[in-house]
């Protein structure tokens, strides 16, 4: 009895962590290529959409997925056309493609299906058991971790961030690794925010990433970069949230019940508390959004 | 006749206005140790990057092998068999020795790919590769840790690791834009032993330098650059160094020594006394340092990189900050003034001048122009209070002066919008002294400053620095180069390990005694 319940904890954990891990490992490929990704919120809201609406009309999850893919892929490719052939400012450009999100969803999906808010529901026989995503997340880790450590590609990426020169004199463009890694950036976020529609719900919601891209982000920075840190950051903060599910409304001997915004933030004070003395200094790639 | 091998036939390369190369013409044979030389801007790391295919010829040809070359990217000139040490490491100082070596050839050669196992699978087999590098290490001599990170080692590693990417690349002519510039002399040596053993074994070397020494010593053919165009080439036992002097700079040039007042040193500019640096518990980086520049005196300091003549110079800049770090005691006096009570900027409102020794790093911004350069840490001097009693920058008078400043020191092109960072190596280094000497200072604190520069800009820099010695300023000289401190200084003193060993005055100078010093021995 006592033994499930840890378990069912333990399922609810990594069920929230993720889409957060999938969304951290995208932002890792950019990052290490030396370009900054704030652009996930965003990637991770059309990934969300494009999943739920590709999913009702083929009556599919895993048709949802494959859109979702594609359609980073191709978000992918124009933050690429935007930072590297445009050569635009990197935050500037990753918050326009956010605002993209935001305000762009709502107009198609109105279009779409005359809501702004909510795409039809998937079938429940369609929807992707909830196990999905937590095998998907941590495979992505797993091939990431090896990519970065055995592979020419996490050689070059690597590198990318940290002295392109070199790259360069060694004869492989660090643009062409950039783009690479930028498509794959768009491809595994999209991922991300396609399990939040069609495995973990059962349609898309209007924002219903609800920040996932920029906590993200966080624990990308908190795992140093490096795909297991980062993996464990992100389970560190599935286990901040469904503490503050537990907590909420729990009353407290002498303080009596917490106000849930205060449990709420949970997760980013132990960011930053972690952040600023656990781990020590976080070193960012050199080039980060120089390129 | 047909033996040359990379044959320049009447190459221009122009940027914008102004032409890098013109009209250049000459030839490397196959199997040759060939050196570049020529002064600073004579275009002799472009003429490189054409060959490499990093930048592309205007007009003109290149020959390879007798056909017109064919590539027009680094990667095609290594395919080719070249390949190119930069005159900046091109190295990712994050990375591990061995990383940075294979990077591009992640398989080794492509005959190894088939048959092991992780290659055919696009893996890297770091394991294989590591063994094949230990036996590249053995029969060139390198001592490279392959596991450390690059920015843990020293620069004369990083330089043999630069040399260890070619060999592992299996190229047959390596290209060395001055790779000797920031070794010390013991590092120098091993270095040229090394690349005259690849030579023997077959490999043909172009080395750019400003050593004339050093092309003296292992070079067979030497061409010499001047304002884009070769002005000679030929073997070495036909010129002296005097005359690949006068060939370079197009005058004769003074490679004796600098005549000097016979003054008696003034008041003390600077004290340092029993100076410590250090935490407890940790080896102190600096110990019991103390050194006294007077007026009218060249105070040198010698010693291998990181003997801690960059602490020592870092801690009289900010002396405040760096109290900090010891018991307390007020141990540095300059300029009359307690260094205690200074704080860095007071500092740059002395009469100091202030030459680092990695000047891309700590002495400019590269981006920026000559201009934004000049008025870094001077811009007080150009300030004007009239409009609101609020600082207004007097940018026109700053730019007369900075004109004037250029062409004093001869700094090329004297334009005072250019960006820095388009300058060749030599003329960022010029610049960086024109400012600094061109406000009359008191005391001047430099350290490295003919690095990476021509051997007519070093006898205008040194002649420099002994009149504002005759005139009664004071200077700390750092340098690496022995020969550069004993032509200067008027005392010198060795560091090791943090402490001054050994001081010698000028007239008992002796290479030997000092170099044993450096060493750690004859105390
Ligand atoms: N990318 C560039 N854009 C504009 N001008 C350049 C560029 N690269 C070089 N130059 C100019 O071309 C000339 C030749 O430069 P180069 O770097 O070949 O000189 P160098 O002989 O190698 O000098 P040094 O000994 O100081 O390294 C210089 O006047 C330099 O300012
Ligand atoms: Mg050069």
């Amino acid at each position: 009895m006592e033994s499930t319940a840890i378990f069912e904890i333990f399922l609810s954990v990594l069920r929230f962590a993720a889409p957060l891990i999938l969304a951290a490992m995208a932002g890792l490929y950019s990052e290490r290529s030396g370009i900054i990704q704030i652009a996930l919120e965003g990637f991770m809201l059309f990934g969300a959409f494009v999943a739920a609406a590709s999913a009702t009309h083929f009556g599919s999850g895993f048709a949802g997925l494959f859109c979702a893919v594609g359609f980073g892929i191709v978000m992918g490719l124009f933050y690429g056309f935007l930072v590297i052939q445009l050569k635009t400012d990197q935050i500037v450009s990753g918050t326009a493609v956010n605002m993209l999100a935001w305000g762009g969803i709502p107009v198609v999906s109105k279009m779409l299906f005359d809501v702004t808010s909510k795409t039809p529901a998937i079938d429940a026989s369609e929807r992707l058991p909830q196990w999905f995503p937590i095998v998907l997340a941590l495979a992505v880790v797993a091939v990431t971790y090896f990519v970065i450590k055995k592979t020419p590609f996490g050689l070059w990426l690597t590198v990318a961030g940290e002295k392109p020169e070199a790259l360069l004199a060694a004869g492989i463009r660090p643009s062409s690794v950039r783009w690479a890694s930028l498509m794959i950036t768009g491809a595994v976020a999209g991922l991300g925010g396609a399990i939040l529609s069609v495995c973990l719900a059962s349609s898309y919601t209007r924002n219903m990433t609800a920040g996932r891209g920029f906590m993200a982000l966080a624990g990308l920075i908190l795992g140093k970069w490096r795909p297991i840190q980062a993996c464990g950051a992100c389970i560190l903060f599935g286990v901040c949230e469904v503490a503050q599910l537990k907590l909420q409304g729990t009353v407290f001997p002498l303080i009596g019940t917490v106000p849930g915004q205060l449990v709420q933030i949970l997760p980013y004070v132990i960011t930053l508390w972690i952040l600023a003395g656990v781990v020590g200094e976080s070193r960012a790639p050199s080039k980060l959004g120089q390129s | 006749m047909s033996s040359s091998l990379i044959e320049f036939s009447h190459v221009t390369k122009a940027y914008g206005a102004l032409l890098a190369n013109e009209d250049l013409c000459f030839r490397v044979s196959k199997g040759e140790l060939h050196a570049i030389i020529g002064e600073n801007g004579a275009g002799k790391s472009t003429s490189m990057k054409l060959l490499f295919g990093l930048e592309s010829v205007t007009s003109g040809e290149i020959r390879f092998k007798g056909a017109p070359k064919k590539w027009n990217s680094p990667r095609g000139a290594m395919d080719a068999g070249l390949g190119m040490v930069h005159q900046h490491f091109m190295l990712s100082p994050v990375h591990t020795a061995l990383d940075n070596v294979i990077l591009g050839r992640e398989f080794g050669h492509s005959k190894a790919k088939a048959t092991r196992l992780l290659p055919s699978l696009g893996l890297i087999d770091r394991v294989t590769i590591r063994r094949d590098l230990e036996s590249l290490s053995k029969s060139a001599g390198f001592n490279i840790p392959w596991d450390e990170k690059v920015e843990n080692m020293p620069v004369g590693l990083q330089q043999q690791l630069e040399i260890a990417k070619l060999l592992y690349a299996g190229v047959d002519v390596m290209i060395l834009d001055e790779p000797t510039a920031v070794l010390s002399p013991d590092e120098t040596e091993t270095f040229l032993q090394m690349m005259k053993n690849l030579n023997q074994q077959g490999r043909t070397i172009i080395i750019i330098t400003h050593k004339l020494k050093e092309v003296k010593s292992i070079a067979d053919h030497i061409t010499v650059f001047r304002r884009g165009k070769s002005v000679a080439s030929v073997p070495k036992q036909d010129v002296s160094i005097q005359d690949m002097a006068d060939l370079m700079v197009g005058r004769h040039v003074n490679l004796g020594e600098i005549k000097r007042s016979a003054n008696t040193p003034g008041e003390s500019l600077l004290t340092v006394e029993s100076l410590t640096l250090g935490r407890a518990g940790t080896k102190n980086k600096l110990s019991d340092i103390s050194i006294s520049v007077k007026e009218g005196q060249i105070v040198g300091l010698a010693g291998v990189e990181g003997s801690g003549q960059t602490d020592l110079f870092n801690t009289i800049l900010d002396p405040r900050r760096f109290s900090k770090m010891t018991d307390g005691r007020q141990v540095i006096n300059i300029l009359g003034r307690d260094g205690d009570t200074l704080t860095a900027s007071d500092i740059r409102r002395l009469p100091i001048g202030v030459v680092p020794a990695d000047r891309l790093r700590e002495a400019v911004l590269p981006d920026e122009s000559l201009l934004e350069n000049d008025l870094l840490g001077h811009d007080h001097e150009f300030a004007s209070w009239a409009v609101l009693g609020g600082q207004w920058l007097d940018r026109r008078s700053a730019k007369g002066r900075l004109l004037n400043e250029l062409k004093t020191f001869d700094v090329r092109p004297s334009d005072p919008d250019a960006k820095l960072g388009g300058f060749s190596g030599g003329n960022q280094q010029k610049f960086v002294m024109a400012r600094e000497l061109s406000r009359n200072p008191k005391l001047i604190l430099c350290a490295q400053p003919t690095r990476g520069v021509d051997v007519g800009s070093i006898e205008q820099i040194h002649g420099e620095l002994i009149a504002r010695r005759d005139a009664g300023a004071g200077v700390l000289l750092i340098s690496s180069q022995l020969d550069e401190l004993m032509a200067l200084s008027d005392i010198i003193h060795v560091m090791f390990e943090g402490r001054i060993v050994a001081s010698f005055k000028r007239g008992e100078f002796d290479e030997g005694k000092i170099g044993v010093a450096m060493g750690g021995g004859g105390r």
